[in-house]
């Protein structure tokens, strides 16, 4: 990976915003996502992730996602989840930078229209509420044939986005 | 390109119990990848392994307020377990062993705005080979994340074995990661 990764888009909120996408998957090249710095104006609100087609976000009840939950003060546990309209990548989350949300994941298959989709996470947070770390690692799949080309990033419950750097990169040969 | 490498650290043969990379972290980046390889103690032991911390701007390395859990894997058992916890004095843990018994820890840590004044994370894996119980050797793998919960500026990272043992060798390349 190292020297060979194209910056793709980037985008920086510094003010509230119900959502990111990002897009330009345009090739069959595995794509890196990072989140930098990402927290929401109200508490307790959970970071979800869907891909995007044509520039729009795919919302069908065809996401599977299965990942380990790690917290500073509680046992580890996994998750597996089937047929749902979202990745869940975080517990709830804060609102400011002392808890906020950062992320590495890849981007797989996205451009293969006869292949699904897959995407591969390992994100650190914090939460307001209970100044609990989380850290979530594990990965998701949308199960519907048809080239992708980007990433939608969200909170379903109604709360915005205060903040964060969104960046896309390709991976080159 | 949108990596960019700014340090590397390579000991061979070291004989020093704490490398200190200082200063490497700037404001010219906010998020870093730190891929460690061929790391390895001089004396062997059970569960070896080295304190990952990091190190203010004042040069000082920081022993507390460090939250960090991770799954681990030492192929003893089927089920991994949690390693770490709350109010720590390191911020990740890389288990080896020493290098004359195969002892091995290579991984990436991604670190996210150390330079800023507001707490520091990093997400974390590593796949190398340690021993237990006593020099039984293993294969291991471990992933988590941490975070140092203090408002400081960050400007570097140490490595630490346990028991006083020195560091034998140790690769570690940082990257800047261009947003």
């Amino acid at each position: 990976m190292a020297g060979k990764l194209s910056l793709v888009t980037t985008t920086t909120v510094s003010s509230d915003t119900a959502q990111v996408i990002l897009t330009g998957v345009d090739s069959t090249n595995v794509y890196m996502l990072v989140v930098q710095g990402m927290y929401m104006d109200g508490t307790n609100q959970d970071i979800r992730i869907r891909f995007t087609a044509s520039g729009s976000a795919v919302t069908s009840s065809d996401y599977d996602y299965r990942h380990y939950t790690l917290y500073n003060d509680a046992s580890s546990g996994g998750t597996i989840i089937n047929n749902t309209g979202n990745i869940d990548l975080s517990q709830g989350l804060g609102t400011s930078m002392n808890n906020a949300f950062n992320m590495v994941a890849y981007l797989h298959n996205f451009n293969d229209s006869s292949q699904y989709s897959y995407i591969i996470y390992e994100n650190i947070h914090r939460n307001t509420s209970q100044g609990r770390m989380g850290s979530f690692h594990g990965g998701g799949i949308l199960q519907t044939t048809g080239a992708n080309d980007g990433v939608q990033i969200l909170n379903i419950g109604g709360a915005n986005i205060s903040s964060g750097v969104f960046s896309l990169y390709k991976i080159e040969e | 390109m949108s990596l960019k490498l700014i340090s590397t650290t390579e000991v061979t043969q070291g004989n020093a119990n704490k490398i200190t990379i200082n200063p490497v972290f700037s404001a010219d980046y906010k998020v870093y990848c730190v891929q460690f390889q061929n790391t390895s103690a001089d004396t062997q032991r059970e569960n070896n392994s080295m304190d990952v911390r990091l190190v203010d701007s004042t040069g000082t390395e920081i022993t507390a307020n460090y939250d960090h859990r991770n799954l681990m894997f030492r192929g003893y058992t089927n089920a991994p377990f949690d390693l770490g916890g709350s109010n720590r004095d390191e911020i990740a843990l890389i288990y080896h062993d020493k290098d004359d018994n195969h002892g091995n820890g290579n991984g990436t840590m991604w670190i996210y705005d150390p330079f800023g004044s507001n707490y520091t994370y990093h997400s974390f894996q590593e796949t190398g080979s340690m021993a237990y119980p006593s020099s039984t050797k293993l294969g291991v793998h471990i992933r988590g994340g941490g975070v140092h919960k203090a408002n400081t500026s960050i400007t570097g990272i140490s490595f630490t074995n346990r028991d006083s043992y020195d560091i034998e060798t140790l690769t570690c390349r940082i990257y800047g990661l261009k947003q």
